[in-house]
């Protein structure tokens, strides 16, 4: 049994998941507890660097299936170097973005599969199973605003597009109601300072029967 | 039109593969046979893979899920595509190399096997070339003066070794036609020729 918490932050863009994420640590934080931020894409020098790769120009014809493979492979050193680690150390971990992400973007919005990015996965996230996941929830729409609030854009989104983000959106939902023991679903139209009360009251919670039941 | 097939070349490294490619692809030219040489990995992840051990501590999942977007992108734009066309294919090392070198326990090689059996087509011919260790690391060494390309993290004799008797396990259930790289380059091409066709 690893010592340490993990927790992990889910949903769409702009529903506010990195503000939340420092909101929670500076409160942990707080009452001393030791705690590692990370996030995905990315959380080390090599998944950045394979994030160049499925980013890159050059790549706009990545197969799907290849950037799945690219994606765990990040997740496994992502998993290995800091989240493994921390874990073991009794540290509590908090994600901006973990394997769910991936099941919700790729396995239903890119259409690969649940199951096949979810098998593919398991190596690589090595049973770091996060202790609760917050999928922060927000309608298409609204998150699209947020997202684009400073760039004053009038993007609209055409119907390809809609369709890719309602399947993850619906993916999402399916994980919420397949995973129910670590899913929390907040609703993440109000604003910050509510969205992370809730937030807090739910960890506040778990942490506490966590670390003291040890 | 008949459909093309793969060919594949395995071993420790400095067993003279990609001499034998060159040479097969020679003679499949004068059959009239097109075909492809390809590797595994490609030499851009090579690169960047014995990049990221020195500097980065790769882990080594994190260098199998590499290896398999690497080798499906392969299969994908280039080894089937081709294999439709009518044309061979020879692959310097496939999902074997993968088992032998990233699969450090049963466990991890049978997921490996798993993995790259989701996509890896079946060869139509595979060739195993073994080496005494002591000769491999000659060849890997001349070669590396010669062309500068990179010294594996594998390349000493005690890996060598033991790399030779992983191969030899992961082999033992499937059909492969065994080379003593020893032999002669001219001996070894014929012996390949002579099972091919």
């Amino acid at each position: 049994m690893r010592k340490g918490f993990f927790i992990t932050f889910e949903g769409g863009e702009g529903a506010g998941k990195s503000i939340q994420v420092q909101i929670l640590a500076s409160r942990l934080r707080e009452d001393n507890f030791k705690v590692i931020v990370t996030r995905e894409p990315g959380g080390t020098r090599i998944g950045e660097q394979i994030r160049t790769i499925t980013h890159s120009q050059e790549n706009v014809d990545l197969d799907a299936k290849t950037e799945a493979y690219l994606m765990a492979a990040a997740r496994a050193q992502h998993v290995s170097e800091v989240i493994a680690p921390a874990l073991d150390a009794g540290r509590i971990v908090i994600s901006d973005r973990f394997v769910d992400s991936s099941i919700a973007y790729q396995g239903y919005g890119r259409k690969l599969g649940a199951k096949f990015i979810a098998k593919l996965n398991e190596v690589a996230v090595n049973g770091a199973v996060p202790d609760i996941t917050f999928l922060l929830d927000v309608p298409l729409e609204m998150g699209m605003k947020r997202r684009h609030a400073s760039e004053k854009t009038n993007d609209r989104l055409d119907m390809q597009q809609q369709d890719f983000y309602d399947r993850v959106y619906k993916g999402y939902e399916t994980l919420a109601k397949t995973n129910g023991g670590r899913y929390f679903i907040i609703d993440a139209k109000k604003s910050i300072e509510k969205v992370a009360t809730e937030v807090w009251k739910i960890v506040g919670k778990k942490i506490k029967k966590h670390f003291t039941n040890e | 039109m008949n459909k093309g097939k793969l060919i594949v070349f395995e071993g420790v490294s400095g067993t003279g593969k990609e001499t034998q490619a060159k040479l097969l692809q020679e003679y499949l030219q004068s059959k009239h046979i097109t075909s492809v040489i390809v590797y595994h990995p490609t030499p851009e992840l090579k690169e960047i893979l014995s990049m990221w051990r020195k500097d980065r501590h790769i882990d080594a999942i994190t260098e199998v899920y590499l290896l398999l977007a690497d080798r499906y992108d392969r299969v994908r734009k280039i080894i089937n595509p081709a294999i439709a066309k009518g044309q061979w294919v020879i692959s310097l090392r496939n999902a074997l190399s993968a088992q032998v070198y990233q699969g450090t326990t049963l466990k991890m090689r049978r997921w490996i096997r798993k993995e790259f059996s989701l996509f890896e087509p079946v060869p139509d011919k595979l060739f195993y070339f073994s080496i005494t260790p002591e000769n491999a690391l000659k060849r890997i060494m001349k070669r590396h003066e010669e062309t500068g390309e990179a010294i594996g993290k594998f390349e000493n004799p005690k890996d060598l070794e033991k790399k030779q008797l992983t191969y030899k396990n992961v082999l033992r259930d499937i059909f492969h036609v065994s080379i003593d790289a020893a032999l002669a380059i001219p001996t070894i091409h014929e012996k390949i020729i002579s099972s091919l066709f």
